[in-house]
């Protein structure tokens, strides 16, 4: 999906990709086939208690892959591991196909999981630990069989078969994790960050490949991950969450283009947003912050419609700024200047460090040879994708969450 | 000048200690350390071999000679363990303590598993001070409870019995059992119980078909050592055992040095029956043992 | 083809129906599901429990009355802990154990560093562990063994030890190492020493090979010299486990009967009576049971000592790993 052709910023608005995506995910609230009501899980250890995750609410539709993403410790996987049952839950209910299980152990709830580590078990060859969720259920030998075979046919593991897991490459293992889930034929598959353990070129290669598996199969999938590459990519929907709370649950491109607050903004993307302390003067017409003064885009007042002077934090993707030349170009109002303080040349692109009276900010700029550290150059800023949130809680001024 | 001659001088310092380094972790000094030790540690092993086959002329002969002549061995060269095992009941001694050593070993690492894995995967109220309890109670000396043991069998009726032996035995070893059964469970990732737990299994299921299978290294420690400490025992066969019912190998070659004339030749043969399983355990099993023994020690 | 199958029936979700049922597994085994933690913690608790509290609290009982082995108790209060601090041989053997234990202790402590530090510096895996098995060999011999053993090889008649030290010159006339009381405590100190020292062996090489090799390498570049790299690498690191290994060989010398009772029995003339003997004597040979119970507690009194040290050091270690 190309970022560059992004749409005016305007709520109803989505990308031909996200249209794309909300058709494979029939509208959440109409079916939902796994509910989490009001879950909260609070570790409490005597002395001192932890909230983990904090009253979520998220309908989730039959087929749909849904991803949690956030910071370390943003209670993401203690959400997944609730929902397969290795979790208790301290308030809330989980219903899965109109079925609440609550106190239902992981083997009741039909649910399969690939874990970060694979957990393969160590003892067995790839067909027994493949088999091992039909063996404890009781099913025949020969139906077994034949589900190990095409389930590895399916990921293309055939010849792994006979082999112990020890002997086989990271992706290898991750694909034998992978059968055991399918295998099962479970009602929903849990992801614990299942590609975090792989070199960064064996993650992008089978990001793919879960993304072609999940079109094939469409079960239900809840997907967590601190990567947020992986979940613009994978995700239907894309969950947003810090601190045990959930941010933002939208399709990946509406996060991107809309963030609901700053977390959401700085978190999703790389390199990160730029954030500025700004001062709008509704009746100037400016956003000014400390690096350089912007017009106070006409969309913007028409959402925000508040009149005066406010504080507020100005947010900007480095790739929505752009050089327009040298300092003495500069002509237009929504330009302002900077320093280049380091250039690093990515081949399709150049990552600008710039600096303006002590501000630093990143910009993503067309290859341009002739850019030297030290060059004054003016920029041009796309005021159709910058973003305002409020200085106290973060929250966005112009998409307002619907939460 | 005066930094320069200072300079030099350490510099010979240097050169002086990197010498006397180089001598010491030389080879030749490794080799010669080691071999002195080895000769140390082995040769008491190697003279009760040599003594058991000697006849009493042999044993008597002054100076002994390191390497014995045909004249100085008993014919057949297994005459002192023959008569051990058909005059001196080490027939019954040996059964004892193999049925002592085997009993105890299957009570202790059955159990010894089970509490591992509790304490490994399972929190209860004040778990952490049982823990402890446990952890205190293997070093309790053995000596201290002979007084109370000793009577509660006498009241019991269980004097001069192997099931005394075997209680005994349990009591000693099982909590070293389940503290290193447990420090084993705990390396093996919990993940792999998770799993199993989603994959459909049950508790039972998961322990039996999944973590059992890989805890057989850490099971192979706990029963060798369990089996090597109930083998040497002495003290309690000593004082528990009266008649060959009971008695164990240590105990009956402790019993010769109470004849009148002590025949040597015979107790360095009951003395070499009663190590030859030890030595073959820790020939074959050496891993086992030194994991076992470093990490009962010291791994937490 | 067959994975199209399989798309179909996953799709479908034909696996469903049956394995929702099979999630059912009846009520017995429900049960033991439920509470697995009791099925598998209570047996062993229990057994270890009452092998542990029932003798205790005998323990505690019998010393605190006139007891014989046979016959009725006598409550009589702290009257044999009285008795005991008026006697002379309690003294005697409380003596000789703290000898024992520093004695035999340093002795093996010094063979096993010096053995461990050697074997550390062996290359290859296979002779390393070639040389461990041959020291461990030592401490496979069963302590009554071991001291029934040395008993012949220091007998003043025909022991080896005699022969050689006659034959190389090194004395003129026998040595009587089990017949001298000042000789026989110290044989029993260096005999108990071998026994020990593969054990600190196998302890104090585990700790060496814990000691990143990088430091080494990292001092060598620094200029360090050999006893420095000693001092500043080796014996930090090597302290911990040190420690650990010296307070268990203290607990375990503080405890021997074996290696005394048959090397000397506790001869001659009371000269190598240490506690365990005393107890031994006091309570089976003489049926002082009540006494016999109030050395032993005074005994375990004195090993918690070490316990709690052992526990404080192990335990933060243990139950952070939980």
């Amino acid at each position: 999906m190309s970022k560059q052709q992004a749409p005016p910023a305007d709520e109803d608005t989505t990308t031909d990709d996200t249209q794309h995506m909300t058709t494979t995910a029939p509208d959440a609230t109409d079916d939902a086939y796994l509910e989490i009501d009001g879950l909260t899980k609070v570790y409490d250890d005597g002395d001192d208690s932890v909230v983990a995750v904090d009253d979520m609410n998220i309908d989730i539709a039959d087929g749909e892959f849904l991803v949690f993403v956030g910071p370390s410790g943003c209670g993401k996987t203690t959400t997944l591991r609730s929902i397969a049952g290795l979790e208790e839950i301290t308030e809330g209910q989980i219903v899965i196909d109109g079925e609440n299980v609550e106190g239902q152990a992981p083997r009741e709830r039909d649910v399969a999981m690939v874990f970060q580590t694979y957990a393969l078990y160590p003892h067995m060859s790839v067909s027994e630990n493949m088999e091992y969720p039909l063996k404890v259920r009781g099913m025949p030998k020969d139906e077994r069989d034949r589900r190990v075979r095409e389930s590895a046919e399916l990921l293309e593991i055939t010849e792994l078969l006979d082999r112990q897991p020890k002997d086989l490459s990271g992706g290898q293992q991750q694909r034998v994790a992978l059968g055991r889930a399918i295998v099962r034929e479970p009602r929903v598959f849990l992801f614990d960050e299942p590609l975090s353990n792989l070199d960064a070129k064996l993650r992008v290669h089978m990001r793919t490949e879960l993304n072609r598996l999940h079109n094939q199969i469409g079960k239900t999938s809840i997907y967590v991950t601190h990567d947020q590459a992986e979940a613009m990519t994978l995700g239907d929907r894309i969950v947003v969450m810090d601190e045990g709370e959930v941010q933002q649950v939208a399709p990946p491109q509406q996060v991107y283009d809309q963030p609901v607050n700053s977390f959401v903004g700085g978190f999703i993307g790389s390199p990160q947003m730029n954030f500025f302390d700004a001062e709008v003067d509704v009746d100037a017409g400016e956003i000014r912050t400390d690096a350089f003064t912007l017009p106070y885009p006409e969309w913007m007042h028409d959402r925000i419609g508040r009149g005066g002077t406010f504080a507020a934090e100005f947010g900007i993707r480095p790739e929505d700024i752009s050089v327009e030349g040298l300092d003495e170009d500069a002509t237009a109002e929504d330009h302002a200047t900077a320093e280049v303080v380091v250039v690093e040349e990515m081949g399709s692109d150049f990552f600008l460090t710039l600096e303006n009276d002590g501000v630093e900010y990143q910009a993503i700029v067309e290859p341009n040879t002739n850019l030297q550290r030290g060059d004054r150059i003016s920029l041009q800023f796309d005021l159709q994708k910058c973003h305002l949130f409020d200085d106290d809680t973060g929250d966005s001024l112009v998409y307002p969450s619907d939460r | 000048m005066a930094t320069s001659d200072k300079l030099i001088d350490t510099d010979r310092w240097y050169r002086i200690n990197q010498s006397i380094g180089e001598f010491l972790t030389s080879k030749y000094t490794v080799v010669a350390i080691l071999s002195t030790m080895v000769l140390y540690f082995t040769f008491p092993i190697y003279w009760t071999f040599i003594s058991s086959l000697k006849t009493l002329d042999g044993i008597h002969a002054f100076p002994p000679s390191l390497v014995p002549d045909a004249s100085e061995l008993v014919d057949p060269i297994w005459l002192n363990y023959v008569h051990l095992l058909t005059q001196r009941s080490f027939d019954m001694f040996t059964f004892n303590s193999l049925i002592v050593a085997l009993v105890t070993t299957a009570i202790v690492v059955t159990f010894g598993t089970l509490a591992g894995y509790g304490f490994s995967r399972f929190r209860f109220p004040y778990d952490d001070y049982v823990f402890i309890g446990i952890l205190g109670a293997r070093l309790l000396p053995p000596i201290g409870m002979l007084v109370p043991f000793y009577r509660l069998f006498g009241q019991l009726n269980l004097i001069d019995t192997r099931i005394a032996l075997v209680v005994v035995y349990t009591y000693m070893n099982l909590p070293l059992a389940i503290w290193l059964m447990r420090n084993y469970f705990i390396s093996i990732p919990a993940d792999l119980d998770e799993a199993s737990y989603i994959d459909g299994a049950t508790r039972f299921q998961t322990f039996k078909d999944v973590i059992l299978p890989l805890a057989k290294p850490g099971v192979a420690a706990v029963a060798i050592l369990t089996f090597l400490f109930s083998w040497r025992e002495f003290l309690f066969a000593f004082a528990l055992t009266f008649t060959t019912s009971a008695k164990t190998i240590p105990v009956g070659a402790m019993m010769m040095i109470e004849d009148v004339v002590v025949l040597w030749n015979y107790l360095a043969a009951g003395g070499f029956i009663a190590m030859l399983p030890a030595l073959l355990f820790v020939v074959l099993f050496q891993r086992y043992i030194v994991s076992g023994l470093t990490a009962g020690a010291v791994k937490g | 083809m067959a994975s199209e199958n399989l798309l179909d029936s996953v799709r479908a979700g034909f696996g469903r129906s049956s394995s929702r049922e099979d999630g059912e597994i009846g009520p017995i085994r429900e049960f033991i599901n439920d509470h697995f933690m009791f099925f598998v913690l209570t047996p062993p608790l229990l057994v270890l429990g009452t092998l542990v509290l029932l003798p205790s609290s005998y323990l505690l009982w019998s010393s605190v009355h006139e007891a014989r082995t046979w016959g009725p108790d006598v409550f009589v209060g702290l009257e044999n802990y009285i008795a005991i601090f008026q006697d002379p041989m309690f003294y005697l053997s409380l003596r000789h154990s703290v000898m024992y234990v520093i004695g035999s202790v340093s002795l093996a402590f010094v063979l096993g560093l010096t053995a461990a530090l050697a074997i550390n510096q062996v290359a290859s895996k296979r002779i390393r562990s070639t040389f461990t098995v041959l020291i461990l060999l030592a401490w496979a011999v069963p302590l009554v063994v071991t001291g029934l053993i040395w008993r012949f090889m220091l007998h003043s008649d025909y022991g080896i030890v005699n022969a050689l030290l006659v034959q190389l010159g090194i004395v003129t006339e026998q040595i009587g190492f089990v017949t001298d009381p000042t000789l026989a405590f110290l044989s029993v100190v260096v005999v108990d020493a071998w026994a020990r020292a593969p054990f600190a062996t196998i302890l104090l090489l585990a700790g060496l090979q814990t000691i990143p090799e990088d430091l080494y390498e990292a001092a060598r570049v620094d200029g360090a010299n050999f006893f420095q790299k000693f001092r500043d690498i080796t014996i930090p690191h090597l302290k911990p486990q040190a420690a650990i290994a010296l307070v268990i060989m203290c607990m375990f010398a503080f405890r021997t009967f074996s290696v005394v009772f048959a090397l000397t029995g506790g001869g001659p003339a009371n000269s190598t009576r240490v506690l365990a003997t005393y107890i031994y004597q006091a309570g089976i040979n003489q049926g002082d049971v009540g006494y016999a119970a109030a050395l032993s507690v005074l005994m375990i009194a004195m090993t918690m000592v070490f316990i709690t040290f052992y526990v404080l050091q192990v335990q933060e270690d243990a139950l952070d790993t939980a």
